[in-house]
């Protein structure tokens, strides 16, 4: 490797990092406004212009607070809790591409930290680890609204990881490998000439399937029960203050930021156009060199990541505004007897229809 | 010869597995070993196998050991049941079971590493693999060729100890 | 008038899809409305206030005549009324020049307080007032950094006051 090379990847860490950092702020804002706009309320208004600095204030609040440990929670797993969490989603984004390349000077540089020919399992391999800060977190507390909670996420986080691996698998059947950039190259086709060959398109079930289970690996509402509060007060973080409890917070909306650009990336054409701008970016095509057009498409495709990502990220908080809590009962009989019956029904019918018609 | 990220990670496996026996709380026991796998993954991941690594992550960091953490928490295990005896013949047998392991396992790999010249199933260089098309084909060739025996048999064993353990619990349950 | 919405379940909620888009549908409306339409029923407190309506009992003030002499003869009426025992009056003469109206008032409190603190807002002090000195205006921001300051003596209650007059 080349100090170019070492420059690249720096850079692109620093985009990947930066953007967790500054979406999180964006998305606390956007979470409360957001529910406020939907319960015709008006939402944190008063610091800054919008309200925008408010995140700010909360973060300033919890890391100027006291670092409390309780009297009986084993010190070293309940610190190391919040760790696991903030870094398992971060270092899983490493592998989603967010754009195809850029050519400085004679260089090609992938807009993509990790280009591994397996980046879905490495992207999985890392959201697996997501199970144990929880687990840890609840455990390590020694508290019982923890530990219910604990408990509750770890199966729940287990049972829809199935649901999500078939939902997968099947889409990896149609795309026919594992490398996330090949699935975008595959998307970026058109299908019967005017919708863009995207998965949703080609699998809605499986996008429907993957979309439920991703909902409830991120925890996020109508599957919060690990942080129930009007059952366990706030669950496996119950016992978390300060600047600890704000790992947790950030490493919910990173997570949620890393399912986002999963889901985007197989049923959504990842960092491929939006419908629309290859026909705007197709004026310049002419009036600039080929490397310099090719640096502009890749521009305008991490924008469309990024607008992708946005969408997804307002789905999720659109929903979470929506639905109401499931009982734990409820949620083990939808995993477990409608989507993964469901899920297995349809990789089969994918399988079938692949082998008799081909890709 | 060895890199000195796969040493590192080497004696990073090796200490872990050590705490996984020594430890005296069967949650840091288990959480040992969950980061004994995941450094496994990584060595995996250093020598170029990276679907080896992604399955060792997948499978066992993240969803048996989940299950094994999961079991350990419910339960609530006292300190009083994992005192190490090590004159109990329990101790010595393991003993005698993780000696004749590491010595089938020592004399497979020299056994392999011998022939290196001539082509042996199941043994690949980097660059086979890659002239093959990656680490995914590699495997599920080998798994759905060479080894689909054992492969459906294994899948069988698998059904077998769901049913059993379904029977099993529902038994204690009526 | 509470509008009555009636719903008949059909087969399609069993699927449960539906309903989910339904209710997407609902927060997003409400979504729009209040983003872009400013129909969120928030009042922005300190700036904007929410008017209450004429009957609303707030805070005491004693009417006062023209001169500013207080309309209250000490007849310890409300005091007597008072179902939470906040009123004290001690009762004096009023001197001479103090009645430039013609209508005679003798008495005059040398001191009125109100324990806001103990007050009740019943109003009843109001009701059994004869000459309409006693009156609860619609102010309802008594909030106080201490204790004494929500004790109301003569002179806060001869404040001028917007409200009821």
């Amino acid at each position: 490797m080349t100090l170019f090379d070492y420059i690249a990847v720096a850079a692109k860490i620093l985009f990947i990092v930066g953007l967790a950092f500054s979406t999180v702020p964006i998305m606390v804002w956007f979470e409360r406004r957001g529910a406020a706009w939907m319960q015709a309320r008006v939402g944190p208004n008063r610091v800054g212009i919008f309200g925008l600095m408010q995140p700010v204030a909360d973060v300033l609040k919890l890391l100027s607070k006291e670092m409390f440990i309780p009297a009986a929670a084993s010190k070293f797993y309940y610190n190391l809790a919040p760790a696991i969490s903030a870094i398992a989603p971060v270092a899983a984004m490493a592998a989603i591409p967010f754009g195809s390349y850029l050519i400085i000077g004679d260089h090609k540089v992938n807009l993509q930290i990790a280009s591994l020919d397996i980046g879905i399992l490495a992207v999985l391999a890392f959201a697996g680890l997501e199970v144990y800060p929880i687990m840890l977190a609840g455990w390590a507390s020694n508290n019982k609204y923890s530990m219910l909670g604990a408990l509750r996420g770890s199966s729940q986080m287990i049972s829809y990881e199935i649901a999500l691996g078939l939902a997968l698998v099947s889409m990896l059947l149609v795309y026919g490998t594992l490398d996330l950039n090949a699935m975008v190259v595959y998307q970026d086709q058109s299908l019967l000439g005017f919708i863009p060959r995207w998965g949703v398109f080609l699998n809605p079930l499986a996008a429907l399937i993957f979309m439920i289970s991703i909902f409830a690996e991120t925890n996020r509402l109508p599957f919060d029960l690990p942080e129930g509060e009007s059952e366990l007060v706030a669950g496996y973080h119950l016992e978390y203050g300060a600047s600890k409890f704000a790992l947790f917070f950030f490493a919910e909306y990173v997570a949620m930021l890393m399912a986002s650009g999963l889901f985007i990336t197989i049923f959504f054409g990842g960092y491929g156009l939006i419908p629309g701008m290859g026909w705007v970016l197709s004026f310049f095509q002419t009036s600039l060199s080929p490397d310099m057009f090719q640096n502009l498409t890749a521009i305008a495709q991490i924008a469309a990541f990024v607008f992708k990502v946005g969408c997804m990220m307002f789905f999720f908080v659109w929903v979470r505004w929506t639905m109401p809590r499931f009982r734990y009962d409820q949620l083990m009989h939808l995993g477990w007897k409608i989507l993964f019956p469901i899920a297995l029904v349809n990789l089969l019918a994918v399988a079938l229809i692949i082998a008799w018609i081909g890709v | 010869m060895v890199e000195p990220v796969v040493l590192i990670l080497a004696i990073v496996v090796a200490l872990l597995a050590a705490l996984t026996v020594f430890s005296r709380s069967p949650i840091s026991s288990a959480f040992s070993l969950v980061m004994m796998m995941v450094a496994l993954a990584g060595i995996y991941g250093v020598s170029g196998a990276h679907f080896i690594a992604a399955l060792q992550a997948i499978v066992y960091a993240g969803a048996i050991m989940v299950l094994f953490v999961f079991s350990i928490m419910l339960l609530n295990m006292n300190d009083e049941h994992n005192e190490i005896r090590f004159r109990s013949w329990k101790t010595v047998l393991a003993c005698l079971g993780a000696a004749s392991v590491l010595a089938g396992l020592s004399y497979a790999f020299i056994q392999w590493s011998s022939e290196a010249n001539g082509p042996t199933p199941g043994i690949m260089t980097l660059e086979q693999i890659r002239s093959i098309g990656g680490n995914v084909v590699a495997v599920s060739g080998a798994m759905f060729s060479q080894a689909y025996v054992q492969f459906e048999f294994i899948s069988l064993l698998l059904l077998v100890a769901i049913a059993s353990a379904l029977v099993l619990a529902k038994r204690k349950v009526d | 008038m509470t509008k009555i919405v009636t719903y008949k379940e059909g087969r399609l909620d069993k699927y449960y899809i539906p309903a989910l888009l339904v209710g997407l549908k609902v927060t997003l409306k409400q979504f729009y409305k209040t983003l872009f339409l400013g129909q969120a029923t928030t009042i922005n407190y300190p700036e904007e206030k929410r008017e209450y309506s004429q009957r609303f009992r707030g805070e005491h003030f004693i009417s006062v005549d023209p001169t500013k002499t207080e309309n209250c003869t000490a007849c310890y009426l409300c005091q007597t009324v008072c179902p939470a025992d906040c009123i004290t009056i001690v009762a004096g003469e009023r001197p001479e020049e103090e009645n430039p109206f013609g209508v005679k008032k003798e008495k005059r409190p040398v001191s009125f307080d109100i324990d806001a603190l103990r007050c009740c807002f019943c109003g009843f002090c109001e009701e059994a007032c004869p000459k309409d000195a006693i009156k609860l205006s619609r102010n309802y921001e008594m909030a106080t950094l201490d204790r004494e300051t929500a004790i109301y003596d003569l002179d806060h209650l001869k404040r001028e006051v917007k409200g009821r007059g």
